[in-house]
């Protein structure tokens, strides 16, 4: 069977291109922006505007970087939906449901800097409406679970279901620790009810556990990408693919 | 060189799996050294609210999620067996699932119409946050079940097997997690 042929050189583009803007993105959250972890959620107004006048300065460059980065994720999505729809016959639903969540998770990471930029915008302003910004930042960064599901759910189906199809990038076990991922993804919206704690938005299962599995969810995803474009590669040199 | 027989070192299911399998029994121990720590903060208050529990529907619960395991473990001997009939064993376990899922909803339904929500306290959190993570559990677990009974009424295979296992591995998780949150929640009392 002919598959539809997609660029080596383009996707493996993508992926550095998202991948790089990624580390980008981690390193103007963590060192410019400075909420890693998130401060605590017992903080009182006056303590949180004066986190913010004391670090206009490098939050408003953080927020600035942040703006030409922080949709990262888009072009890996690319791929991964390049990649899932050679899996599908007829039109690929399973791709495009992907894809669409892949599109609107990216706006979750978005957010957050813009209202961080904001909140950093008016140090003079009153406490409590700086508070109010913050919490919208920090609650929008971790309680967004909506579209995970969307993208996760067709990428670990198809995965698991497609295991003879000469074209499947995924390992078995990629499928799984999707699954995975997604159950602990949903930790994340707890952070409405409590403010201390583990649920809490700095807390173990709230920002930790979604935080460093999202970092190592995305590095697996690029090494099984590149791996198996160099496979293709070889099988489209082969005149297989 | 000799065969070795098909089964000598097999791997249940598929190696894959315990990937999904270690990562949520690493999630879940967190869960459970949490819980045991911030008791730890305030006995008498985790006390209490253990009391408010209804046990009667813990033990149900559990009772149900035991026999759907049995139930299960039987499906999957049919299967290793190369026999037919395993697809019953596998609704009666899916039933005992949607069974859980029932009184589960009732329990949450009971609590919340007495004024007990996350909010009430760290105990009520922790117990509605985790028991809500393992439902989620129940709920792909039966999607799992779902796929395994499709499985099961196919030919005899090597893929057959696979699936099958695959889905009652991870329904064991589920009864073993649950297993641990009753202990936690419901025998657990401590002293206030």
């Amino acid at each position: 069977m002919q598959y539809p042929q997609i660029s080596a050189r383009a996707q493996r583009f993508m992926l550095w291109w998202g991948y790089s803007l990624m580390v980008v993105f981690g390193l103007s959250y963590g060192f410019l922006i400075k909420l890693i972890p998130l401060n605590p959620a017992t903080d009182t107004a006056l303590q949180v505007a004066a986190f913010y006048r004391e670090n206009a300065a490098s939050i408003r460059i953080g927020a600035v970087i942040c703006s030409w980065v922080a949709a990262f994720a888009l072009p890996i999505y690319v791929v991964l939906a390049a990649q899932c729809s050679r899996l599908e016959k007829g039109v690929p639903v399973w791709s495009m449901l992907q894809f669409g969540g892949g599109m609107m998770m990216t706006i979750f990471l978005v957010l957050p800097p813009l209202f961080w930029g904001v909140a950093a915008f008016s140090p003079d302003r009153a406490p409590e409406i700086t508070l109010i910004m913050h919490e919208l930042a920090n609650l929008t960064l971790t309680t967004t679970d909506q579209y995970f599901i969307f993208n996760m759910v067709p990428i670990a189906y198809l995965a698991l279901s497609r295991r003879d199809h000469p074209l499947n990038p995924f390992p078995r076990w990629y499928g799984y620790f999707v699954i995975w991922g997604a159950l602990m993804f949903e930790l994340g919206a707890f952070a409405f009810i409590p403010r201390s704690g583990p649920f809490a938005w700095n807390g173990l299962f709230v920002f930790w556990f979604p935080f460093c599995i999202f970092g190592v969810w995305m590095t697996i995803t690029m090494i099984v990408m590149l791996k198996a474009i160099r496979q293709q590669e070889a099988m489209q040199a082969n005149g297989a693919g | 060189m000799p065969a070795e027989p098909a089964d000598a070192r097999r791997i249940p299911g598929e190696a894959g799996i315990w990937v999904l399998i270690g990562g949520d029994l690493s999630a879940f121990s967190a869960f459970f050294l949490v819980f045991a720590y911030y008791r730890g903060f305030d006995p008498a208050l985790f006390a209490a609210s253990h009391r408010q529990l209804d046990h009667g529907i813990g033990l149900a619960n559990t009772l149900i999620l035991l026999t759907s395991s049995l139930f299960v473990a039987l499906a999957v001997q049919r299967v290793r067996s190369g026999r037919e009939g395993a697809a019953i064993w596998l609704r009666l376990a899916l039933a005992c699932g949607g069974a859980f899922a029932v009184l589960k909803a009732v329990e949450y339904a009971q609590k919340l119409s007495a004024g007990i929500t996350p909010l009430t306290n760290d105990f009520f959190m922790y117990y509605f946050a985790f028991t809500g993570v393992h439902l989620l559990h129940v709920v792909i677990g039966s999607g799992a079940l779902v796929f395994a009974i499709g499985a099961s009424r196919q030919q005899a295979s090597a893929e057959r097997t696979m699936i099958v296992e695959c889905a009652a591995i991870f329904w064991h998780l589920v009864d073993l997690l649950w297993i641990i949150l009753f202990a936690l929640f419901y025998l657990a009392g401590g002293h206030g």
